[in-house]
C-alpha cells in the first residue's frame, strides 16, 4: 500500500481476507437499489396487468371525442383520435419495457460469447472479433439502424436486431478486457495445471468473474434502449401506428403541447422515471462491487 | 534407481518486445532466457527447494514443469514418460502446483466444495457418491474445519485459502507437488503452520515435493537438496546439509551474507552484494555473476562454468569454488 | 535540548468501514530520541502501518485521531502537533512499493528536484543540482543519466533509492519507513538497510522502520515495539527483547520463523490468524492464540507494565513464559 490517499495497507489486507461480513448479498445492497428495484416492478406490473387496469380499449377510435380534457371517464384525456390516453400509456409499458430489457440483453449476451472467445482464445479469434468490432463502431449508428429497419421492416423485431448489431461491441470489449486480465490469474492457471478443458475453465472459472463489470453497464443500456426506442419512434422509424409506444406518444402530442401539454409530456416522464429507476439499480450494484 | 522426475537440458525463453520491430531495425529479434538448459533429477519422495531472487527463473522453472509455461528446448520426464506440450489428463494430474497469492489462486465465485468437487468430479477420482465424503477428507488432509466447505474464498483467511489450495493441488492424488513461494504471502504467525502441513503431508502421502522460494531459511526447513539459481542457471546443487554448512559458489555465500539475522547489527552503506543483477538480455561474457563477485579472475571472463561436482547431487557451477 | 524527538502518547485510531465503527489503533505510545532507530513490528492488521501514517498525517479521509503527537524541531522540547510546522519539513516517509509512490509521469531527477524547490525556494537548476547530490548520497550509479529517466525504466532497487532521495531532499530530521525493503529481494534489501544505517549515523536522523519482518528490524534497530491487534504488546531494545520475550506474541513470532543459519527441529508457527480490526477480542487481545493462557486473562484491561530497567510488556502473566530456548 503506497497511495497514501487510499486505504491503509492492514485495513485492506484484513478486508479482503478476513470473515468480516456475513450477511448476505442482498443484505449488503445500499437503499437505493431498492428504490430502483421498486419503480422497476411497479413498471413491470403495469406491463403485465395492463388489460387489467385500462379502462378503456387503447386503440378504439372516437372521432367525436378527441382531444378531450381529462375527465371521470378519461383521467388523462383523449389523443387527436379519440383514444384514452390512460389506456394507451399502460398498453405502452408492454412495448417498450420488453424493448428495453431484450435491447440490451440481446446484446449482452452476443457481446458476452463473442468478447469471451476473443479473449480467451486470442489469435485469430481475437482478431476477427475485434476487427469486426471495429466495423461496426466506425458505423454512424443512426444510418446502421436506419438502413437495418428499412431493410427489415419496420417492427420491434427489427429494432431489437438493430440494437444487438450495434451495441453488442461495448459489451465484447468489456468482457475481452476481464477475461484478458482473469486469464492470467492464478486460479486459473491452477485449473490449467490440474488437467481441466479450456471450455469448462472459460465457462466455470472465468466467465463468472468476468461478467460483473457487465451487470454494471447493463443497466445504463436499458435506459439507452428504451430512449433510443422512443427517438425512433418519435421519427418514425420504431414500433409503426397504431400500436402505443412512449416515443411514438410523444411525437403524436407534440403538435397539442400548448393545448393539451399532458399528451406529450407524460409518456416522456414515464420513460424518465423509468430510466432513474433502472439506473439507481445499476449504481448501486456499482458501488456494492467497488465500493 | 532411476530418476524419478527428470529435467534435461532445459531451455526457456520469451519473445520480449515486437518481433516485427526488430526486424525493421535490423536488429536481431530479442529473446529473453528465462530458464538456460538447466540439468538436474529428483528422486521419488525427495524435497528439492530451489532458491534465487526475482528473475532467476525459478518460477519459470517451475512453470514448464506443470506445463503452464512451453518448454523452448530440452525435455521433462516424469517416471520415464516425457512431459511434454501436450498432455493426457492422466499425466497432468500427476504434478500439481500450489501457488503463492492466496488472494489470487482461489475461483472468487466458487466455493471451496465446488472447487474440490469439480476437480473430483472430472478426473474421477472417486465415484459420484463419494465426492462429498472425499471433499470433507481432504479437508481433514490439510486440517481446516469440514465446515468451511460452504465458504468462498473472500470470507477465509489467507492461512486458510493457501490450505484450500493445497488441498485443491492433493485432491488429484500427484506424485508431484510444485510449491511456488506457498509461504511467501502469508503472514509469519501463519506461515509456520502451512510449513509444518506440506512437510507433513510429504512424508504421510510420499509425495516428490518442488519448493520454491527466494528464502533461504524456509528452504532449509521443508528440503533435502537445494538448487540455487542465478539470472537462468543453476549455480550450486547440493544437499541442505552441505549448503549451509558449507556454501561454494560465492552467490550462494553472497545470498547467505545478505538475508536479515538475528543479533546483527547492519554496518553503515556494509552490504553483502554490490550492484544489481544485469539485465537478462544483456548478459556478461563467461560467468554471469562475475560482474559482482569478489572473486572474479580472467577465467570467469571468456569461459562460463559448468555446474559440475563429485555427483550429481553435488555440483557448483564456479572456477573458483570455496572448499570449506 | 531534549533528547527526545518524538513523542507519541495515547494515539488512537477511529475509522469507518461499512457502517461499523472501527479502532485499528488503540493507546500507542511510543518515543524516539534523536539518531535513534526505532522498529515497529507486527502482522496484518496490526495497525502498525496506520500508526506510522498518523505520524505524518496521511491517514485515509474520515479518521479521527486521539491522543497526543509532540515533536521537537531544532532545540526545542517536543511541542504539540498543531503549532509545530511538520508537513513536509522535519518528517518525511518512504513506502513498500516505490512504483506506485512515484508519480510516474515526472522524471527521477524532477521528483527529487519537487522538495528543494517548494522548500527551499531554489529554482531549477539548483533543485536539480540538489537532486543530483541526493541522487549520489543514496548511492545511484551515474545520477546525471538516470535523473532523466523516468520511474519505470528503472529497478526496483533504484527506484527505493529514489524515493529515499525525495524524501531526504526536504532534510528531515525524522524519516518513517513502511516496509520499505518487503518487496525487494534479499541482496537489494541488504543494500537499502546499509543505507537507511549509513544516513541514520551521517545525517544524524532518527527513523521509524515498520516491518512484519523481526530479523531485519534487528538489523537496523535500536529499539522495537511488537504490535498486535491495534496495540502495542512489548516495548524494549531490540536485543533483549529478542534475547528474552516477555510477551508470548513476541515469543511465537520468534518461534515461528524458520533460521537459515540452523536446522530448525520444528516450527511452532502460532493457531488461528491475527484478527480483523473489526472483531478485536475482548480483554487481552493475545489471549484467543495464546499458548500460556489463563482465565484472568479474558478480561484483562490493555497496559503496558514496567519491567526491568528499559522494558515494558503487555502480558498480565509473564512469569509463566518459557523462554525461546525450550
Amino acid at each position: 500500500m503506497t497511495d497514501p490517499t487510499a486505504l491503509p495497507l492492514d485495513l485492506s489486507a484484513a478486508d479482503s481476507q478476513g470473515p468480516l461480513d456475513d450477511r448476505k448479498f442482498w443484505q449488503r445492497l445500499p437503499v437505493k437499489v431498492w428504490v430502483g428495484l421498486a419503480i422497476v416492478l411497479i413498471y413491470v406490473l403495469i406491463a403485465v396487468f395492463a388489460p387489467l387496469l385500462a379502462p378503456h380499449d387503447p386503440l378504439a377510435i372516437d372521432p367525436a371525442n378527441k382531444l378531450a380534457s381529462p375527465t371521470g371517464d378519461h383521467l388523462l384525456g383523449t389523443d387527436e383520435l379519440g383514444r384514452d390516453v390512460l389506456s394507451r400509456l399502460l398498453y405502452a409499458a408492454r412495448v417498450d419495457l420488453p424493448i428495453g430489457f431484450l435491447g440490451a440483453l440481446m446484446p449482452m449476451v452476443l457481446g458476452t460469447i463473442l468478447g469471451a472467445l476473443a479473449g480467451f482464445y486470442g489469435r485469430w479469434t481475437d482478431t476477427l472479433v475485434m476487427r469486426t468490432a471495429d466495423v461496426v463502431q466506425a458505423f454512424p449508428a443512426y444510418i446502421l439502424v436506419i438502413v437495418l429497419v428499412f431493410a427489415l421492416g419496420q417492427g420491434a423485431k427489427s429494432i431489437l436486431v438493430a440494437f444487438t448489431v450495434l451495441a453488442w461491441v461495448v459489451y465484447a470489449r468489456i468482457i475481452r478486457g476481464e477475461v484478458l486480465r482473469i486469464r492470467d490469474l492464478d486460479y486459473v492457471h491452477a485449473a490449467r495445471v490440474a488437467g481441466l478443458g479450456r471450455l469448462r475453465i472459460l465457462r466455470a472459472h472465468v466467465l463468472p468473474n468476468a461478467i460483473n463489470q457487465t451487470l454494471i453497464y447493463l443497466p445504463s443500456d436499458i435506459v439507452f434502449a428504451t430512449l433510443a426506442l422512443a427517438a425512433f419512434s418519435f421519427l418514425g422509424l420504431g414500433i409503426p401506428p397504431p400500436t402505443p409506444e412512449w416515443g411514438a406518444m410523444i411525437a403524436e402530442g407534440q403538435p397539442f403541447i400548448r393545448t393539451n401539454w399532458w399528451l406529450a409530456t407524460i409518456p416522456g416522464l414515464i420513460i424518465v422515471v423509468f430510466g432513474l429507476g433502472v439506473s439507481l439499480i445499476g449504481e448501486g450494484f456499482e458501488e456494492r462491487l467497488h465500493g | 534407481m532411476t530418476a524419478f522426475l527428470e529435467i534435461k537440458d532445459l531451455t526457456v525463453t520469451f519473445r520480449v518486445g515486437s518481433a516485427i520491430a526488430a526486424r525493421l531495425k535490423g536488429d536481431p529479434v530479442p529473446d529473453l532466457v528465462a530458464v538456460d538448459d538447466i540439468t538436474f533429477t529428483v528422486d521419488r519422495g525427495e524435497s528439492l527447494g530451489i532458491v534465487g531472487e526475482s528473475g532467476c527463473g525459478k518460477s519459470t522453472l517451475a512453470r514448464a514443469i506443470t506445463g503452464l509455461v512451453p518448454v523452448t528446448s530440452g525435455s521433462i520426464s516424469l517416471d520415464g514418460g516425457p512431459l511434454g506440450k501436450r498432455r493426457s489428463k492422466a499425466t497432468r494430474r500427476r504434478v500439481q502446483m500450489v501457488f503463492q497469492d492466496p488472494s489470487s489462486s482461489l475461483n472468487p465465485s466458487m466455493t471451496v466444495e465446488r472447487t474440490l468437487a469439480e476437480l473430483l468430479r472430472v478426473h474421477k477420482i472417486v465415484p459420484r457418491d463419494r465426492i462429498d465424503a472425499r471433499c470433507a477428507e481432504l479437508m481433514d488432509l490439510v486440517e481446516l474445519p469440514k465446515s468451511l466447505l460452504k465458504a468462498r474464498p473472500r470470507s477465509l483467511s489467507g492461512g486458510q485459502r493457501q490450505r484450500v489450495g493445497i488441498a485443491r493441488a492433493l485432491a488429484l492424488e500427484p506424485d508431484v507437488l510444485i510449491a511456488d513461494e506457498a509461504v511467501a504471502a502469508l503472514d509469519v504467525s501463519v506461515q509456520a503452520p502451512v510449513l509444518n502441513l506440506l512437510n507433513q503431508l510429504r512424508e504421510e502421502l510420499g509425495l516428490t515435493v518442488m519448493f520454491i522460494s527466494h528464502d533461504l531459511a524456509v528452504v532449509r526447513y521443508v528440503s533435502d537438496r537445494v538448487i540455487v539459481m542465478y539470472l537462468g542457471n543453476a549455480v550450486e546443487d547440493r544437499s541442505t546439509v552441505d549448503l549451509f554448512e558449507s556454501p561454494r559458489h560465492p552467490y550462494t555465500r553472497a545470498l547467505m551474507a545478505a538475508a536479515p539475522k538475528f543479533g546483527v547489527k547492519k554496518a553503515p552503506g556494509e552490504s553483502a552484494i554490490k550492484g544489481e543483477p544485469p539485465s537478462a538480455l544483456d548478459l556478461p561474457s563467461g560467468c554471469r555473476f562475475r560482474p559482482r563477485c569478489p572473486l572474479a579472475e580472467e577465467i570467469c571472463e571468456q569461459v562460463e562454468p559448468d555446474l559440475s561436482g563429485a555427483s550429481e547431487t553435488e555440483r557448483t557451477a564456479c572456477h573458483f569454488p570455496w572448499e570449506g | 535540548m531534549s533528547d527526545r524527538i518524538l513523542e507519541v502518547e495515547d494515539l488512537s485510531v477511529t475509522l469507518e468501514r461499512g457502517g461499523k465503527e472501527i479502532t485499528p489503533v488503540q493507546n500507542v505510545s511510543v518515543s524516539l530520541g534523536r539518531g535513534e532507530a526505532l522498529g515497529i513490528a507486527g502482522e496484518s492488521g496490526c495497525g502498525k502501518s496506520l500508526t506510522l501514517k498518523s505520524i505524518i498525517g496521511l491517514l485515509p479521509p474520515g479518521a479521527i485521531v486521539g491522543g497526543d503527537l509532540r515533536f521537537a524541531l531544532d532545540r526545542e522540547e517536543p511541542i504539540s502537533y498543531e503549532s509545530a510546522d511538520v508537513h513536509g519539513h522535519g518528517i518525511a516517509i518512504i513506502f513498500q512499493e516505490p512504483m506506485t509512490a512515484l508519480n510516474p509521469t515526472m522524471r527521477v531527477g524532477d521528483l527529487i528536484a519537487e522538495g528543494p524547490k517548494i522548500h527551499h525556494g531554489l529554482d531549477r537548476r539548483e533543485a536539480r543540482e540538489r537532486a543530483i547530490e541526493l541522487m549520489r548520497l543514496v548511492g545511484i550509479p551515474s545520477p546525471e543519466k538516470r535523473a532523466r529517466m523516468w520511474p519505470h525504466q528503472l529497478s526496483g532497487g533504484l527506484r527505493q533509492r529514489v524515493m529515499i532521495a525525495a524524501a531526504l531532499s526536504t532534510e528531515p530530521k525524522l524519516l518513517l519507513c513502511d516496509e520499505p525493503t518487503t518487496a525487494l529481494d534479499v541482496s537489494i534489501q541488504d543494500q537499502i538497510l546499509g543505507l537507511l544505517q549509513e544516513l541514520r549515523t551521517r545525517l544524524d536522523m532518527s527513523i521509524i522502520f515498520v516491518s512484519h519482518d523481526l530479523a531485519v528490524i534487528g538489523e537496523l534497530c535500536d529499539r522495537i515495539a511488537i504490535m498486535y491487534a491495534g496495540q502495542v504488546v512489548e516495548k524494549g531494545p531490540v536485543d533483549e527483547v529478542f534475547a528474552d520475550p516477555k510477551h508470548p506474541y513476541t515469543e511465537a513470532l520468534m518461534h515461528s520463523v524458520p533460521s537459515f543459519q540452523q536446522t530448525t527441529e520444528k516450527l511452532e508457527g502460532i493457531e488461528g490468524a491475527p484478527p480483523d480490526p473489526g472483531s478485536f477480542p475482548d480483554g487481552c487481545r493475545f489471549a484467543p492464540r495464546c499458548r500460556y493462557v489463563r482465565d484472568d486473562c479474558a478480561t484483562a484491561s490493555y497496559a503496558l507494565v514496567q519491567i526491568g530497567e528499559r522494558r515494558e510488556t503487555g502480558c498480565i502473566h509473564p512469569e509463566l513464559l518459557e523462554g525461546i530456548g525450550s
